[in-house]
C-alpha cells in the first residue's frame, strides 16, 4: 500500500512541531523506511503517514501530491499526526525573490581580475 | 411475401399499410421509379416542391407476379369477398426537363412493411419478414461502406479492391474515363475525390466535357497524403483532392483519367464491419425464427464473411483479438501470438517484423517488435510509434497502483527453428486484477505474426513449457536447445519511480563528501569523496525493470523562483549488471546536477538520489527534486 514518509530534520522536539524538510511516496509492501544516518548519526527522522489520512482545517482529506506540493506549509506534530497546512496550497513553495549577493557558480568562475594571469 | 393475412390489406384503406412521402430523385427523362411492392393504383399520390403541390407529370405501369395474385385470390377467398382494385408496382415520371427534383410518393401497399409496429404489440412483430428486412438493410450498409466501391456497375454492393501499387505503373489500376456528374462544392471551392481513392499526379488527366483541363491553371491537386507518397517507389507524389480554380458549370461532366494507388481498406471499416455482424448474431439470437446453428448459413451471412475473408487475405490486416489476462505483481507469461512454418517451403523465417497495438485500462500503445534469431546482442527489438498511459501529473499517486506495463519476449527451439516461434506477454499490475488486453496484428502484408484466438476464458500462464506452432513442445527446463530472447519492455510515457519534495541541498551532503581539513598544499589525497546518495524508496511494481532495458532516467526539478518544472533526460547512463547511474546537470549557470543511481538486489530495487548544487541554488534553497522517471529501450523520447 502506498504511504507518505516525510524526513524531518533531527531529532524531534517533545510536545511540539517540528518543520517537514522533505516528503516521499513509497509502497510499504517493497521498501521499509528508515532514519537518514550519516557517521552515525541520525540525519533526518524518517515518520511515515497513510496517503489518504492528511487533512485541512476543516477535515477534508487532502491529495497527496497538494502536500507533496507544499511541505513547507505543513508541520510534523510530535504525536504522529501532521498539522492542517497554513495559508494557499497552490503556490509550489514558490520563492519570492533570490538572494543575488550570492554569485552564481561560473560567474564566480569568472570573476579573475587580470586575465594576463591565466 | 406471408400468406399471413394480418400481413395483407385487400381494402387499400388500411393505415398500417400506407406508405407516406416517399423520395426519389428525378435526374432525366421518362425516368421509372420501381416500387418493388404491389401498390393500390387508386391511392398513389405524387408530390413536389417546397411547399408541397400536387404532381401529375407521371404514368403508373408494372405487371404484377401470379405469386402475389394468387396470395391474393386466395386471401379473398378465406375473406369471402371479390377483389377487383387495380394494382401497379411502378411509376414512369415524364416532367423532367432538364433540372434535377425530388417527388414525394404516398401510397396504399398491399402487404404490410414488416418492421413496423402493430396497434397490439410493444415492438416489431418477430417473423421471417423482420429478420430479411433487417439482413437487406444490413447488406445496403455492408455495401455502400467500402472505401473503394466499383462506381462502373449499377449495385453499390460490389467492390472492386485495386490493389496496393507502390510502384505507379500497374495497368490495372489505371482508371479510365470516370465521370463526375456531381462535383462537390465546400467553400465556394469545387471538388473532385476520385472513386478509387489516391491517385498518382503524373498521370492525372482532368476533362470538362470535351475540354483538356490544364493543372494550376484550371485545377490542382491537393491533399498529399504523405504516408503514400513515403513508400511509393515511383518518382511521382500520391494526391488525394482535385480542386477546381474556374467554375463549373452545373451539370457539366468532370471525366478523370489516372492512376489510382489502390488497397486502402481502414481497418476499422474491418472492425465495424464484424461489430455489425457481432451485433445482429446476439440480436438475432434473442428471437426464436432464427437459430444460431443456421444462421451461419444464411446467404447473407456467407457473403459477409466471404467479403471479410477476402480483405483479410488481401491486405493481412486482422480484427483486434480480447483476451483475458489474470495481472498480478510477478510476472505472468502468456502466449500470444506465433510464426508458423511457410505452409509451401516448411521454412520459418530467422528474422521478420512485427507491428501490434494493444489496448488496456487507461494504457494503449502502438509498437513494433522486430526480431532476429540470429543476432548476438538483443533477438527481440520494439520500437513504440505512439502510446498513451496514466501519467502521475495526470492520475496522481492512483498511477502508481493503476499502471500496466506490457513486456514481451518469444521463445523457440534452437534445435529446430522450423517448429516455428511464439511470442509471449506479461504485464504486471501492483494489485492482482483480471484485466482486458485488447491486441491487433497491424502489420499488414509485412506482419508474419498470427495472433492467437481468445478462448473466452483467462490466458493459461507459461511456467516452463509451452507448444510450438508445429505442435513440439519448448521446455524452458532444456536451456540447450530452448531458446528464450530478451524481453522488451512497453511502457508508456515513461515508468515513475520517485515521487517526492527532496530539496537537492539536502542531496548534496550525501553525495559528496568535501575534506575541509587536508593541508591545501597538499594534492595528494582527493578534496572530495563521492558517497552513495539518499536512500529512498523505489516505486517498481513486480519486475518491471530490467536493467539493461533502461535508456535513460528522466529528472523533474522544480525551481521555486520561476515556479516551473525543470524536465531532464539524463545524458550519461552508466550500466553494470545490477546498477544503472545517470546523472543530467539542469541548470547550468550555478553547476547544479541531479543523479540517479537504481541498483537490483534479487527480487528488490534500491534507489539512492544525489546532486551537486552550486552555492547560489545552495542557499537560496532554490530547487526541489519532484520526480524521477525510467526511459525504456525503444520508448518515444520524452521530455
Amino acid at each position: 500500500m502506498l504511504k507518505l514518509g516525510i524526513y524531518v530534520d533531527g531529532l524531534s522536539i517533545p510536545g511540539g512541531t517540528t518543520d517537514i524538510r522533505a516528503a516521499i511516496i513509497f509502497d510499504d509492501s517493497t521498501y521499509t523506511p528508515s532514519n537518514v544516518i550519516i557517521d552515525g548519526t541520525t540525519r533526518y527522522n524518517l515518520y511515515t503517514r497513510g496517503l489518504y489520512l492528511i487533512k485541512d482545517g476543516d477535515g477534508n482529506i487532502i491529495d497527496p501530491m497538494y502536500l507533496l506540493n507544499n511541505i513547507d506549509k505543513f508541520k510534523y506534530v510530535n504525536d504522529g499526526s501532521i498539522s492542517p497546512p497554513t495559508g494557499s496550497l497552490d503556490d509550489n513553495m514558490k520563492l519570492d525573490e533570490l538572494d543575488e549577493t550570492i554569485p552564481l557558480t561560473f560567474i564566480r568562475a569568472n570573476t579573475v581580475n587580470n586575465f594576463g594571469i591565466l | 411475401m406471408s400468406t399471413d393475412l394480418t400481413m395483407m390489406d385487400l381494402t387499400g384503406e388500411n393505415p398500417l399499410f400506407k406508405r407516406t412521402l416517399i423520395p426519389f430523385r428525378i435526374y432525366k427523362a421518362n425516368q421509372i421509379i420501381e416500387l418493388r411492392e404491389p401498390v393500390f393504383s387508386a391511392s398513389v399520390v405524387v408530390q413536389s416542391g417546397n411547399p408541397l403541390t400536387t404532381y401529375t407529370n407521371f404514368t403508373k405501369g408494372g405487371t404484377i407476379d401470379d405469386t402475389t395474385t394468387s396470395k391474393i385470390r386466395y386471401a379473398a377467398s378465406e375473406a369471402g369477398i371479390t377483389f377487383s382494385a387495380a394494382l401497379i408496382n411502378r411509376l414512369t415520371v415524364t416532367g423532367y426537363t432538364g433540372t434535377e427534383f425530388t417527388i414525394y410518393v404516398t401510397y396504399q401497399s398491399l402487404y404490410r412493411d414488416p418492421a413496423s409496429i402493430s396497434g397490439s404489440s410493444i415492438g416489431p412483430d418477430y417473423s421471417p419478414e423482420l429478420m430479411m428486412s433487417v439482413l437487406n438493410k444490413l447488406s445496403f450498409l455492408q455495401g455502400v461502406l467500402p472505401p473503394i466501391p466499383d462506381i462502373t456497375v449499377e449495385e453499390t454492393t460490389a467492390i472492386n479492391v485495386l490493389e496496393e501499387d507502390i510502384t505507379g505503373t500497374n495497368p490495372d489500376n489505371y482508371i479510365k474515363d470516370e465521370i463526375h456528374l456531381q462535383v462537390n462544392t465546400l467553400v465556394n471551392r469545387s471538388v473532385v475525390r476520385p472513386a478509387h481513392g489516391s491517385f498518382y499526379k503524373k498521370d492525372l488527366l482532368v476533362k470538362l466535357g470535351e475540354v483538356t483541363l490544364v493543372e494550376n491553371v484550371d485545377y490542382k491537386v491537393v491533399g498529399i497524403n504523405l504516408g503514400k507518397t513515403r513508400v511509393t517507389t515511383s518518382n511521382d507524389s500520391v494526391y488525394d483532392y482535385i480542386v477546381f480554380t474556374k467554375a463549373i458549370t452545373t451539370g457539366t461532366a468532370v471525366t478523370l483519367n489516372y492512376r489510382a494507388f489502390g488497397g486502402m481498406v481502414c481497418p476499422i471499416t474491418m472492425n465495424q464491419t464484424r461489430a455489425l455482424l457481432k451485433n445482429i448474431i446476439e440480436y438475432i439470437k434473442l428471437g426464436n425464427f432464427v437459430t444460431a446453428d443456421n444462421l451461419k448459413d444464411q446467404p447473407i451471412i456467407v457473403y459477409i464473411l466471404d467479403r471479410l475473408r477476402l480483405i483479410e487475405d488481401m491486405l493481412n490486416i486482422s480484427a483486434p483479438v480480447t483476451y483475458l489476462y489474470s495481472s498480478k505483481p510477478t510476472d505472468t507469461w502468456v502466449d500470444i501470438a506465433h510464426i508458423a512454418p511457410d505452409g509451401i517451403t516448411g521454412l520459418v523465417d530467422t528474422r521478420g517484423v512485427g507491428h501490434i497495438r494493444i489496448r488496456t485500462e487507461k494504457y494503449f500503445a502502438e509498437v513494433k517488435l522486430n526480431y532476429d534469431l540470429d543476432s548476438t546482442d538483443r533477438v527481440l527489438t520494439s520500437h513504440t510509434i505512439s502510446s498513451w498511459a496514466t501519467t502521475v501529473e495526470q492520475d496522481s499517486v492512483a498511477h502508481i497502483t493503476n499502471r500496466v506495463c506490457p513486456k514481451f519476449r518469444i521463445v523457440w527451439n534452437t534445435n529446430s527453428v522450423n517448429s516455428g516461434i511464439v511470442l509471449q506477454m506479461s504485464i504486471t499490475r501492483s494489485a492482482a486484477k483480471n484485466i482486458y488486453v485488447e491486441m491487433q496484428n497491424y502489420g499488414g502484408a509485412f506482419s508474419n505474426w498470427t495472433l492467437l484466438q481468445s478462448t473466452g476464458a483467462a490466458l493459461t500462464p507459461i511456467t516452463t513449457t509451452t507448444t510450438l506452432p508445429d505442435n513440439t513442445v519448448w521446455d524452458s527446463s532444456i536451456p540447450e536447445t530452448s531458446a528464450m530472447s530478451n524481453t522488451v519492455i512497453v511502457s508508456g510515457k515513461g515508468y515513475t519511480v520517485f515521487i517526492g519534495n527532496m530539496p537537492v541541498h539536502l542531496l548534496d551532503q550525501h553525495t559528496y563528501n568535501y575534506d575541509l581539513t587536508g593541508d591545501p598544499q597538499d594534492n595528494s589525497n582527493p578534496i572530495l569523496t563521492k558517497l552513495g546518495g539518499l536512500p529512498v524508496a523505489s516505486l517498481i511494481t513486480g519486475t518491471d525493470v530490467i536493467m539493461s532495458e533502461i535508456e535513460a532516467l528522466v529528472f523533474k526539478v522544480y525551481d521555486r523562483y520561476t515556479g516551473t518544472m525543470i524536465s531532464k533526460i539524463s545524458d550519461n547512463l552508466s550500466l553494470t549488471e545490477d546498477t544503472v547511474k545517470a546523472s543530467v546537470m539542469y541548470f547550468d549557470q550555478d553547476m547544479c546536477a541531479v543523479e540517479g543511481i537504481i541498483t537490483k538486489t534479487g527480487a528488490a530495487y534500491n534507489l539512492s538520489v544525489g546532486a551537486t548544487t552550486g552555492t547560489h541554488s545552495s542557499i537560496n534553497e532554490r530547487f526541489n527534486l519532484r520526480q524521477i522517471d525510467i526511459l525504456f529501450k525503444g520508448a518515444i523520447a520524452h521530455a
